[in-house]
């Protein structure tokens, strides 16, 4: 059965405590968090991608079968010119790669996943690779740019699913309004900040179906949410019982890397036949079902770890990360 | 691999850039990174392409203070201080410069262990010159 066949996961060094925030401006608008990871001047949402999938290719020995990569992101570098090209050319000799970029959502990774995993279930014995990672940014002076973080991961899909085999995927969509958008052209994210709990909404929504609403406890539940989301989203998804897997409080909104660098987090912890739901939200929702299969601990042996990259890092004061984040820069201020 | 190139020139060598493919001589088999015409120990011409695996030891290290670097680097230098250089051993042998990135000037010891990363090089002509820089083994 098709699935997950090796991953790999990539934080940056820098990190920014919530009581930064503070200090700078008298609260901290994210509410939950302790800290968070960010990009240096020098890493984007394509160098934490290649990190990332370095560390999942080099898990495994099928990598030269891989024939197509799959790269989700809400902060690449160019809105036309594939970013996920860079990708392909920085891991592989091979040119006989197909690779599609999706964007604009926080569920960019997780439909990144799915897309591999249906592009691997199209034909026989194929490899492909779905990369998640992501920094989005906000201007200074907004609350919500409190909580913007950065992350990677990175999962190689095949035939087996020797890691996690896939059993199923639940899709809700619903048009919603205000909650982070980012026009043609702005370099960074907007929020009106309504408060219309549009998130909590589609994972009802998502819990409504009936397909879903039929299924088992899981074990672990690895979903993208802030603290406020999280408090609810077990509850909300009929899920009391599971772990849930957030890391939002310690390495910040990694936007459509947050999903799939829980489920990777749930993956470290997890033990051959547990199921994990994997979810992200946005305008909707996308959830995975995976069983973990016989290898993953043989295969999560080489490689970092989420508990480790998490407690590693650099933490620095607002100036230093005002100044990496290119938010004090006439030249590219704001724009990553 | 540390300072202004020209578009068509960083197009031509990119994989040596993304993926530290070297060329090793037909003849003495002397790896050459970056790839050379010509080998510098039998003169061959003749090159097959190996990739290296980005495992390094620091052997030598340099600070580029205040304005002191290419114009390209002058957005980082003002934003993040210092640029870190340093000639790095290979794990295969080559001695090539390279940027040094997520560490401190005082964090510099000659004979660390370094690996290879992406980063982002610099930014001009509206482009993301990607390339190599080496980090601190974790």
């Amino acid at each position: 059965m098709a699935g997950i066949e090796s991953y790999g996961v990539a934080l940056p060094t820098l990190r920014l405590s919530a009581s930064a925030y503070i200090e700078a401006w008298g609260a901290c608008a994210a509410r939950g968090l302790k800290r968070k990871a960010f990009c240096a001047y020098d890493e984007d949402a394509v160098t934490l991608g290649i990190d990332a999938a370095r560390e999942a290719l080099k898990r495994i020995s099928e990598a030269r079968d891989v024939s197509a990569v799959f790269f989700g992101a809400t902060t690449p570098p160019y809105e036309e010119k594939p970013s996920a090209s860079t990708i392909a050319t920085a891991l592989f000799a091979r040119s006989d790669i197909r690779v599609t970029e999706i964007t604009g959502s926080p569920q960019a990774g997780v439909q990144a996943l799915i897309s591999a995993i249906e592009y691997c279930k199209s034909g026989r014995n194929r490899y492909a690779l779905a990369v998640a990672a992501d920094a989005p940014s906000a201007p200074a002076d907004a609350g919500f740019e409190h909580a913007l973080g950065a992350a990677g991961a990175a999962f190689v899909v095949g035939p087996n699913g020797v890691v996690a085999e896939f059993n199923d995927s639940f899709a809700v969509t619903r048009e919603t309004f205000g909650s982070r958008f980012r026009r043609h052209g702005d370099d960074t994210l907007s929020d009106l900040e309504l408060r219309t709990r549009d998130s909590l909404a589609s994972l009802q929504a998502l819990a409504g179906n009936p397909r879903f609403a039929a299924l088992d406890k899981v074990k672990r539940l690895a979903l993208g949410a802030d603290a406020g989301l999280m408090r609810n989203a077990a509850k909300t998804l009929g899920q009391e019982s599971a772990v849930t897997e957030s890391l939002w409080s310690v390495i910040g909104d990694a936007g459509a890397a947050s999903a799939p660098f829980a489920l990777a987090d749930a993956l470290d912890g997890a033990r051959s036949g547990d199921q994990i739901l994997c979810a992200a939200v946005g305008s909707g929702a996308t959830a995975l079902l995976f069983t973990v299969g016989k290898e993953l601990a043989k295969r999560r042996r080489k490689g970092a770890k989420v508990a480790d990259l998490v407690e590693a890092g650099k933490t620095v004061d607002y100036v230093t990360y005002l100044k990496h984040r290119r938010m004090l820069s006439s030249r590219f201020g704001g724009d990553g | 691999m540390t300072s202004y190139i020209s578009l068509p020139m960083y197009s031509a060598s990119i994989d040596e850039r993304m993926r530290l493919i070297a060329g090793r001589c037909h003849s003495c088999e002397k790896l050459a990174y970056p790839q050379r015409p010509v080998c510098t120990e039998c003169g061959s011409d003749k090159f097959e392409k190996v990739p290296l695996s980005g495992d390094a030891t620091l052997y030598t290290y340099s600070l580029v203070a205040g304005n002191g670097a290419p114009s390209e680097f002058d957005d980082e230098q003002t934003m993040t201080g210092d640029v870190l250089c340093g000639v790095v051993e290979l794990k295969e042998g080559p001695r090539v410069m390279v940027r040094l990135a997520d560490m401190d000037p005082e964090e510099l010891e000659i004979g660390m262990k370094l690996r290879a990363v992406i980063r982002r090089l610099y930014d001009q002509e509206g482009i993301v010159r990607y390339g190599t820089k080496f980090v601190p083994l974790r």
